[in-house]
């Protein structure tokens, strides 16, 4: 494993676009503005041209008279008495419902019922619509409900970092940098990154943190055991003397007061978890990395903020956030069998009356994956713990008495989130289905016109998308929008695969597999040429 | 010196004193090496929409009114360009324009388009064959292209199986599908200022430019579908209702919608009212960051 070091002491990322920061020139950002004023220009031209070459089609008519008399008109409610040419009586096979022939009743029943069928899809589908939307009308008009991040000067109490690390000797090194640097009390903070198994050099680097910062970073070291993070943790979770634990992926990195941001709100008594923003530090690597960087956006600056903002359900997260022990341990601690520990320690601090905040301040800088086959895994990964989740705690959710109506509604919206790409391609087959039968009424049009673009992703997602990198400052990157319609599709395919093998018999259904996100370089563009996979098997 | 642009709203947020002079209210805003203390994105918020809903709800309806205003014009256009290309590409057929009540019309292009016959066939099924094989050897950092593909093969594929089972019962004809279409493309039209008006007017852009946008998005459908379906036409003419189905799902209204979905991607890409240009020395620590180590 060829690993180049480079001993500069990483820089913190500033905020994106909220402030001037160093940029990479790119062929894009020189030349996206000129080339869509090249496409109104042309716009203006295909105008002219349309207009231009169809003028001599009308050679021979009256240009003095109206518009409309250049062609024949034909009424619509005549077209079933016209015994002219056969393509008008195409038309009127198509467009006048009285003339076909009667449907025998097994076929009426049968598309009476896809029909009905189709409709719920199409329901279920503007619900999450109306969702979008209005989360994202209460993000972008009402001021961000952030209760603790002014929380400055305070007796901090005793905190413990945990960083789950298998196989994470590229970026180890920059997150404890970057946490020894913190300006939280040094006498209360613990750092303890979890070696997990490691088989690279993960485990040199943490004792070589170790052995210059003795009273701060002390780690654990799991030699055997359950595979996967939410093992990791549980494990290291027993030596955990503090109430409060912040857990941090192995590739984010920290800026100097986020400790004391992320510790703040659990000065609140009922608050259980916490969850800081997310935002991707390599998005110039590719157009996957910028598409994630716009899906994050979206996903924290409107989503999770808005959720704050309605006192709904943030999701804890699990890569940038807290929890405090005594709650998670009351519910039963990090869950082994669950793929999204985060989400289902959510619902389950949740159904406990448990507060979760989400803290749109608290940034940290995280590397996305650049490369699709870790982005597949990710996704799959979140889909089977997400419909995980749903199946444990949906119902719970809804007959608990500590959550209020706006909560379980929220709660199950966003526990069916996942299921909704399977759905929307039953929603397609329907609609293909019904399309070969012929059932295209003007409504079916609609229909298939509602779920085109559903497929496409919607108008509310791409609204949502659009806010906030409008609020980021990003006017560039909102660009790339139409974009999202690929990682769309994408998305589609892997979360409807993941999801119909949780629901199809499987071979050996004890067995889940945990992907760890491969990582091909860190912060500071050190690269790893290594490119095995890592799988680890869970049970 | 470079420059640098920020954002209004960022450097000076809704606490400016108004009893200090712009001077020193600037001097607020300035950090210890001359940049600007500018507001945290997680604090950003658009200026409240009230006053907009209503310039909104009559720009909307004011487009509308425009729009189906012009609507006859703008069916005689489309049937003029219809007719023109079917000239110019020699097909057989003509161009009449169906009334509908309510005053609405839309061009009918009677063009015919046969069943496949068995060369026909084995051509699509060929192509199917060849997109999905060729689709697992586009390189893997190309995925969504190789998906992208593969939904395509897909749809082809269910087209080669049901003329393959029940040929004469396929339920559509070129004719009536480009008419369908058209209808779909006005519905489109029609749909785009309130659409734009729920997505796009609320945002803190000048009137004129919600205006532009929505203009220049009906002016390009407006061009755009009669051309678009013009070709679906062609297509079917000369290889058979057998690829009618893939032109339908996936080159149908899925393009005209991405095409409204680019144009509203640009349209809040663009400066808002808020957003002022500020020229000034760009901050040491920035141009230090840039330096190489």
């Amino acid at each position: 494993m060829a690993v180049r070091q480079r001993s500069t002491r990483i820089s913190h990322p500033p905020a994106a676009e909220s402030r001037p920061r160093a940029r990479r020139e790119t062929w894009y950002s020189r030349h996206s503005r000129t080339a869509a004023q090249a496409l109104v220009v042309l716009q203006a031209w295909v105008v002219l041209l349309a207009v231009a070459i169809s003028a001599p089609a009308t050679e021979g008519v009256n240009r003095r008279s109206h518009p409309t008399e250049r062609f024949r008109h034909v009424a619509a409610a005549d077209l079933g008495h016209l015994n002219c040419e056969a393509a008008l009586d195409e038309a009127c096979a198509g467009l006048a419902p009285a003339q076909q022939a009667e449907t025998p009743a097994g076929r009426f029943w049968l598309v009476t019922v896809l029909l009905y069928a189709l409709y719920t899809v199409i329901f279920f589908v503007c619900v999450y619509i109306i969702r979008h939307y209005f989360f994202t009308l209460n993000r972008l008009f009402r001021t961000p409900r952030q209760p603790y991040v002014d929380i400055d000067t305070a007796e901090w109490p005793p905190v413990t970092v945990l960083i789950p690390a298998h196989n994470e000797e590229l970026v180890i090194g920059e997150i404890l940098e970057a946490l020894v640097d913190s300006d939280y009390p040094r006498a209360k903070l613990t750092i303890v990154p979890i070696n997990d198994r490691s088989a690279d050099e993960t485990c040199k680097r943490i004792q070589a943190f170790e052995a210059e910062y003795p009273d701060v970073v002390k780690p654990y070291h799991r030699e055997d055991g359950k595979s996967g993070k939410a093992a990791a943790l549980q494990d290291a979770m027993a030596s955990v003397e503090a109430d409060i634990a912040l857990v941090f992926d192995a590739d984010y990195v920290p800026g100097r007061g986020l400790v004391k941001q992320l510790v703040a709100p659990f000065f609140d008594p009922e608050v259980g978890a916490v969850m800081g923003r997310v935002v991707p530090h390599n998005t110039e690597t590719n157009l996957l990395t910028r598409l994630l960087d716009l899906e994050r956006a979206g996903g924290y600056q409107v989503d999770q903020q808005a959720r704050m903002n309605m006192k709904l359900v943030p999701q804890y997260g699990g890569t940038v956030g807290g929890v405090r022990k005594r709650a998670l341990m009351s519910v039963g601690g990090w869950r082994e069998d669950a793929l999204a520990e985060d989400t289902d320690a959510t619902y389950r601090l949740l159904l406990a009356g448990w507060k979760t905040v989400y803290q749109n301040r608290s940034e940290c800088y995280e590397q996305v994956p650049d490369t699709w086959e870790p982005r597949l895994n990710q996704i799959r990964r979140w889909a089977i713990g997400h419909n995980q989740a749903a199946a444990r705690y949906a119902r719970r959710l809804l007959t608990s008495t500590r959550t209020n109506a706006l909560e379980k509604l929220d709660g199950l919206l966003l526990l069916g989130v996942y299921a909704m790409s399977p759905l929307l391609l039953i929603g397609w087959m329907l609609g293909i289905v019904l399309w070969y039968l012929g059932e295209a009424k003007p409504g079916l049009i609609v229909i298939l016109l509602v779920t085109s673009y559903c497929t496409l992703g919607n108008f509310a997602t791409f609204f949502e998308v659009a806010a906030a990198a409008h609020l980021d400052g990003s006017r560039e990157r909102i660009r790339l929008v139409p974009f999202i319609s690929l990682g769309f599709l994408v998305n589609l395919f892997a979360v409807s695969r993941a999801t119909l093998g949780q629901i199809l018999p499987r071979r050996r259904p004890e067995e889940l597999l945990w992907h760890k996100t491969e990582r091909n370089h860190n912060h500071n563009g050190v690269y790893n040429n290594n490119n095995n996979t890592h799988v680890q098997r869970k049970g | 010196m470079k420059t640098q642009t920020h954002d209004r709203r960022y450097q000076y947020p809704a606490a400016r004193d108004p009893a200090l002079p712009a001077e020193l209210e600037e001097l607020r805003y300035r950090g210890y090496a001359g940049g600007l203390i500018v507001q945290h994105r997680a604090m950003a918020v658009e200026p409240h929409p009230a006053p907009k809903i209503l310039t909104s709800v009559f720009l909307v309806l004011g487009l509308l009114a425009g729009w189906f205003a012009a609507l006859d014009w703008v069916v005689v256009a489309w049937a003029w360009i219809l007719d023109f290309w079917r000239a110019v590409f020699g097909l057989n057929g003509y161009v009449v324009i169906i009334d509908y009540p309510l005053g609405f019309s839309a061009p009918y292009l009677a063009v015919g388009a046969g069943l496949p016959g068995i060369w026909t066939w084995i051509a699509g099924a060929a192509i199917t064959l060849a997109l999905f094989a060729g689709s697992f050897l586009i390189p893997r950092r190309f995925l969504p292209v190789a998906y992208l593909v593969r939904v395509i093969a897909f749809f082809q594929a269910g087209a080669q199986v049901f003329f393959a089972l029940w040929p004469t019962s396929f339920p559509y004809g070129a004719s009536g599908y480009v008419h369908g279409m058209l209808i779909a493309g006005v519905a489109l039209i029609s749909l785009t200022p309130v659409l734009l008006g729920l997505i796009y007017y609320i945002f803190d852009f000048t009137l004129s430019r919600k205006l532009g946008l929505t203009l220049v998005v009906m002016l390009h459908l407006s061009v755009f579908i009669p051309l678009q379906y013009m070709a679906h036409a062609l297509i079917l003419y000369h290889s058979t209702l057998l690829f009618l189905p893939i032109l339908f799902f996936v080159f149908g209204l899925p393009l005209d919608i991405l095409v409204l979905i680019a144009f509203y991607a640009w349209g809040v890409s663009w400066r808002s009212q808020w957003s002022v240009e500020e020229k000034g020395p760009e901050p040491r620590v920035f141009q230090e960051a840039r330096e190489p180590a």
